[in-house]
Parts: C-alpha cells; sequence; structure tokens
C-alpha cells in the first residue's frame, strides 16, 4: 500500500486524539504530539507550546514539559508534522494547489518559537495563544458556538490570523508548518537523530528530481534528506521510481 | 552537514539557557512602596512618623507584607508596625510606622532603611521579596530649633533585628537548581558534540534518552503532570483570547450601585476562579464591591483547583472544560463566564427573580 494511504489513516487518528473528548473522557495528562490548542472543548491533551507558555509564566521549569517533547522529538521528530498533527492535515488539506517556493529561506518558525518563550516571560502572558490560528479554530470557534465567548476583539484578532493562515496555505503547500509552526521548530530539532527517517540510496539515485517536485516541504530529498522541514511524510518514498528513498523507524545506521 | 548540526546544537543549547533562566528573571517586584516624607526631623528619646503608601500593581495577591528597620544601634521601630496580611491585586494599603529615636542619640543626620518583605505565588510556585527605602532623620540638639549640620552614618553598624537577607534585592535562591539543571544540560550537550567529534553518535543518545526519562521522572515527581493536566483542564477566558484580561478596577455606575442597594431578598454567589487565571481577580474584586454595597448579598470564591467537585456540582463545565471566571447564584440557572459587561450582567443576575 502507498505511503500516503496509510497517512491518511494515522492523520485521521490525530484528529480522533483531538477530539476524543466528544466520548466524556476529561483531560489527561499527555502532551499532544503537535499543535493542537487544549482549550478546544474536545481536547483531551495538553498543548505542548501552551504548556511551555504557561510553566514560563508560573517561574517554573517545565522538566515533565520537556521531556515528552524529548521523547516525540526522539521517536519521529517532525514525522508527527506529516503523521498525525491535526492543524498539520488541515494544511495538507488546503494545499491543493500544491504550489511550493523552494529556495525561500523558512527560519520564521525558530523566530516564532523563541518569541513565544520570550513573549510569555516577558508579558507574564500565554500571548502566542491569543495569537494561535490553530486556537482560533479549535477553541475560538466552538465556544462561540457553545455560548461561552462572543464577538469581541480578541475573537477578531484570532479570525484575523486564522484567516491569514488559511490564504497562506491555500497558495503555498504547507505554509504554516513550513514558515511559522512553533511545535515543528522544536520538533525540527530533532529531526537528524529521530527513529523515523528517510534513507537515501546514492547507488540507485538517478537523480530525475521526481522526489524534489512531490515534496510538500520544497526540500530536494535526495540532497538532503534530513532538512529541518522534512516532515517524513514519504511523498518523495511514493514519488521515487528507483526506490532509492524509503522510510524507516528504526535505530539509525552510522554515518 | 556538520555546519548544520553544530548549528542545531547551538540552538539547543541557546534555547535551554534561554528556558533556564527565564524562572530566575520571572520573579518581580510586584508592590510599590512610596514613603512620606523621605526626611524626619525629630528630638532625642522621640517618635519620628513615616507614613508608607504599598500599591498592588500585579494580578497577583501579595502576603504577609512586613516592614523592619535597619540604621544605627538604638533605634527601634515602636511599636512595631502591623503586619499586612493581604493585599489584594490592584489594591493599596497604608502603614504607620514610628521609629523611636534613643535617648543618648547625638544631634545630627542618620541614614537608616525601611527593609520590607513579603511573599506572592503564582500557582505552587511562592516568591519571597525583600526591597528596602532609606529614610533620613534629623536628629535636633536639644536646646536647638533649628537643623544641624548632617554628620555620616557610622559604618559597621549591626542590624538591631535579625535580618540576615540583603536588601534591596529579590531573594533568589530559588533558580539554584536551574542553574544546576542547565550548567549539567551544557556539559552533556558539550561532551555529546566532542563525542560525535571523535565518530561516536551513542554518547549523543545516551545524553538524550538520559534528558528525556529524567525530565519525565523529575516532572512527575514535582507534580508537573497533574499541574498541566489542571492548565488544561480549566478554561481561563482571557488566557487563549476568548476575552481581554481586564487591568483594572470594576466600575459600577450609580444607577447600577442604586439597584444593586436596591436588592431586598438574600442572593448567594459562588465565584469560581483559578490561581493562575488574569481576568479572576476582576471578577472577585467585583463580587466583594457588590457585597458591600448589599449586606444581603453572600458570596463565596472557590478555587476550581482545589474544589473541582463544587464545580462540578454547579455545572461550571462546559463540555468537559472548567471555565473561569464564573459566577453562579444558588437558586438561578444561569452561569456568567468570563469579564466582558460582567458589572452589568451580574446586577441582571442578582435581580432575577425579584
Amino acid at each position: 500500500m502507498r505511503l500516503s494511504i496509510w497517512r491518511r489513516i494515522t492523520q485521521g487518528g490525530g484528529v480522533l486524539l483531538g477530539l476524543l473528548g466528544v466520548t466524556g473522557i476529561g483531560m489527561t495528562h499527555i502532551l499532544f504530539p503537535g499543535l493542537h490548542c487544549y482549550a478546544c472543548p474536545w481536547a483531551i491533551t495538553v498543548c505542548p507550546v501552551g504548556l511551555l507558555q504557561n510553566m514560563i509564566v508560573f517561574g517554573t521549569f517545565p522538566f515533565f514539559g520537556v521531556g515528552a517533547i524529548l521523547a516525540y522529538g526522539l521517536a519521529a521528530g517532525r514525522g508527527f508534522c506529516g503523521w498525525f498533527c491535526p492543524f498539520g492535515t488541515l494544511n495538507d488539506l488546503l494545499s491543493f494547489r500544491k504550489r511550493r517556493i523552494r529556495k525561500a529561506p523558512s527560519y520564521g518558525k525558530y523566530v516564532v518559537l523563541v518569541g513565544t518563550l520570550v513573549g510569555a516571560w516577558a508579558l507574564a502572558d500565554t500571548a502566542f495563544c491569543k495569537l494561535c490560528p490553530a486556537g482560533s479554530l479549535e477553541s475560538s470557534i466552538p465556544y462561540l458556538i457553545l455560548g461561552v465567548a462572543r464577538v469581541n476583539r480578541p475573537f477578531l484578532v484570532h479570525m484575523a490570523t486564522l484567516g491569514a493562515t488559511v490564504v497562506g496555505m491555500v497558495l503555498v503547500a504547507r505554509f504554516w508548518c513550513r514558515y511559522l509552526c512553533p511545535m515543528g521548530g522544536i520538533l525540527s530539532l530533532f529531526n537528524r537523530v529521530s527513529l523515523l527517517h528517510l534513507r537515501w540510496s546514492q547507488a540507485t539515485c538517478t537523480e530525475c528530481g521526481a522526489c524534489e517536485k512531490a515534496c510538500p516541504m520544497g526540500i530536494e530529498p535526495h540532497h538532503d534528506h534530513d532538512d529541518h522541514n522534512c516532515i517524513k511524510c514519504g511523498a518523495c518514498v511514493d514519488a521515487c521510481s528507483p526506490g532509492s528513498l524509503t522510510l524507516h523507524c528504526s535505530p539509525r545506521r552510522r554515518g | 552537514m556538520s555546519g548544520w548540526r553544530n548549528a542545531a546544537a547551538v540552538l539547543v543549547l541557546l534555547g535551554l539557557a534561554v528556558v533556564a533562566a527565564l524562572p530566575v528573571a520571572a520573579q518581580e517586584k510586584i508592590l510599590s512602596f512610596a514613603i512620606e516624607p523621605a526626611q524626619v526631623e525629630v528630638g532625642a528619646g522621640e517618635r519620628a512618623t513615616v507614613a508608607v503608601r504599598i500599591e498592588n500593581a500585579s494580578v497577583r495577591e501579595a502576603d504577609n507584607v512586613v516592614a523592619a528597620w535597619t540604621g544605627p544601634g538604638g533605634f527601634l521601630l515602636d511599636p512595631a508596625p502591623q503586619e499586612i496580611a493581604v493585599l489584594a491585586p490592584f489594591g493599596s494599603a497604608d502603614l504607620a510606622v514610628w521609629i523611636l529615636v534613643p535617648e543618648d542619640a547625638p544631634p545630627g543626620s542618620v541614614v537608616g532603611s525601611l527593609e520590607f518583605s513579603y511573599t506572592y505565588c503564582i500557582g505552587d510556585l511562592c516568591f519571597q521579596v525583600f526591597e528596602s527605602r532609606d529614610v533620613a532623620l534629623v536628629v535636633r540638639a536639644p536646646a536647638d530649633v533649628g537643623l544641624t549640620e548632617p554628620t555620616v552614618p557610622p559604618s559597621g553598624q549591626v542590624p538591631p533585628s535579625g535580618q540576615t537577607q540583603p536588601s534591596g534585592r529579590s531573594a533568589t535562591r530559588a533558580w539554584i537548581p536551574y542553574a544546576v539543571a542547565a550548567f549539567v544540560a551544557v556539559l552533556a550537550v558539550v561532551a555529546a558534540q566532542i563525542a560525535r567529534s571523535l565518530g561516536l553518535r551513542w554518547p549523543l543518545y545516551a545524553v538524550l534518552l538520559l534528558a528525556t526519562g529524567g525530565g519525565l521522572a523529575y516532572g512527575v515527581a514535582l507534580g508537573q503532570h497533574e499541574q498541566a493536566q489542571s492548565i488544561a483542564a480549566v478554561l481561563c477566558t482571557s488566557c487563549v483570547g476568548i476575552e481581554e484580561a481586564a487591568a483594572r478596577a470594576p466600575q459600577l455606575t450609580a444607577q447600577e450601585m442604586t439597584r444593586i442597594r436596591a436588592i431586598s431578598e438574600p442572593v448567594d454567589l459562588l465565584v469560581f476562579h483559578a490561581p493562575w487565571c488574569r481576568s479572576c481577580p476582576f471578577a472577585e474584586a467585583l463580587v466583594e464591591q457588590v457585597g458591600a454595597l448589599n449586606a444581603r448579598v453572600g458570596y463565596r470564591f472557590v478555587d476550581v483547583e482545589r474544589e473541582p467537585e463544587i464545580a462540578r456540582r454547579y455545572g461550571v463545565i462546559q463540555s468537559g472544560r472548567t471555565v473561569v471566571p464564573a459566577i453562579v447564584r444558588l437558586g438561578v440557572d444561569r452561569i456568567l463566564f468570563g469579564i466582558e459587561d460582567l458589572e452589568s450582567r451580574l446586577v441582571l443576575l442578582l435581580e432575577e427573580g425579584a
């Protein structure tokens, strides 16, 4: 079976975990391995970015949060962006134009990440949450329907960031994940050590460039298969006719 | 390749250093102290009176505000100033301080300082803050009416009371574990880098796995998993941008005050809040004001983290999520969430059924 079909199944699993609260299960202690708002009425998992901000506001080192993020990072790195994160899935679904900007620098997500952490400290507030488009979609809109939220200035700010992100996603493939997502920024630090990883065989590669065309993140898998933007989605694996690129979930070989 | 790796390592290192440094910097002075007058003229054997205006400009509550005196020997606070047990968010207090000048004090100027200490908590973590303000006492000569030449206070004075803390600085002992953790992390990253330059990969994985296991285990030992759960289980309306936190005191209009005073039936309110909720102090202050206007309005503050079963019983829960701030009137099946237009919404709730 093609990887893309498996991926749709796990992405469905991510959405399911995100909304499992519908069944009446309350909040658990689990950190979500992606960007999913804990304020979502049906969330049963803790948003890592929200938790880190709160711990900074409390002035406590987030041992538990950092430990959990390290565990996710070691397991799959940005693989969660490609295979699990509901907001990543939305990026996938909206990026029907498949347009990519290959050479554009994409360090914006680190700026957002550092800005989020420093902002939480400087303002003693979860400032990023007030702008987060995932929060707009997953908590502002549901709470408006539930009657807790009203259309006020913070709500309109949320709608503006969501609108801008949606426009970006439609225009550029995986716009949010590639340029802005702080969670993607954290997980990308583990891309070179994660168990889930791409392997490339130089012997069979014909340098046809099919992987590069297929890649939603605009990287060149046959030149750098551990790039910080690689979400290990396997689009390049499906596209590679000689089979030079393969996806593995195992300890890495030396080299 | 290796350039990227080094850059990544530096990023991780920087991130760790920043996160480790944040808790230290997060401790703030939340109270301001103004002393009036800064210089007092007083005779030997008399008491100098100093008024201290203390203002709390933060959303946190300050506790156990205490004043002590550091200065030349023989000068005492007499009577000892009252301790302020609780200074509410956005609240202020006036403290009168009397400094008794010894009978044998030589004429001249003496500089001492009022040392204030107080505590405040953010969640489970509490800080003690020390601050000092200088006070100049001009001791009159027995027969002298005017000011005398100021003299330099004698050096090497011993503080009269058990003051062992350095003055004028926040007590920052809480940062030591973080500094140690950051130091260990830096050492580990450096060690892993050296190992990699020797062609070994496993030390990097050993460090990462140790950090993962250690972080999770120590976090659970500290109860941080419970903290994470409680942060996520309670929806603070101002935290995720459902409404704005009010950095102001509630303001009832004259008409609303009249309507509150006119309530003739007893009303009981429950005010649900969480310790880290930024808009909750506003709701609490408003209900306190209403209670002061009309004694028939009784109220109780409920910390949803400490008493979740009460929140459950009164339905302050929206599809599994406890929402704060929330105000419930006993016997009325309607809940006020958030703080937007809370003044007018609360008055309507109070008048319901009247």
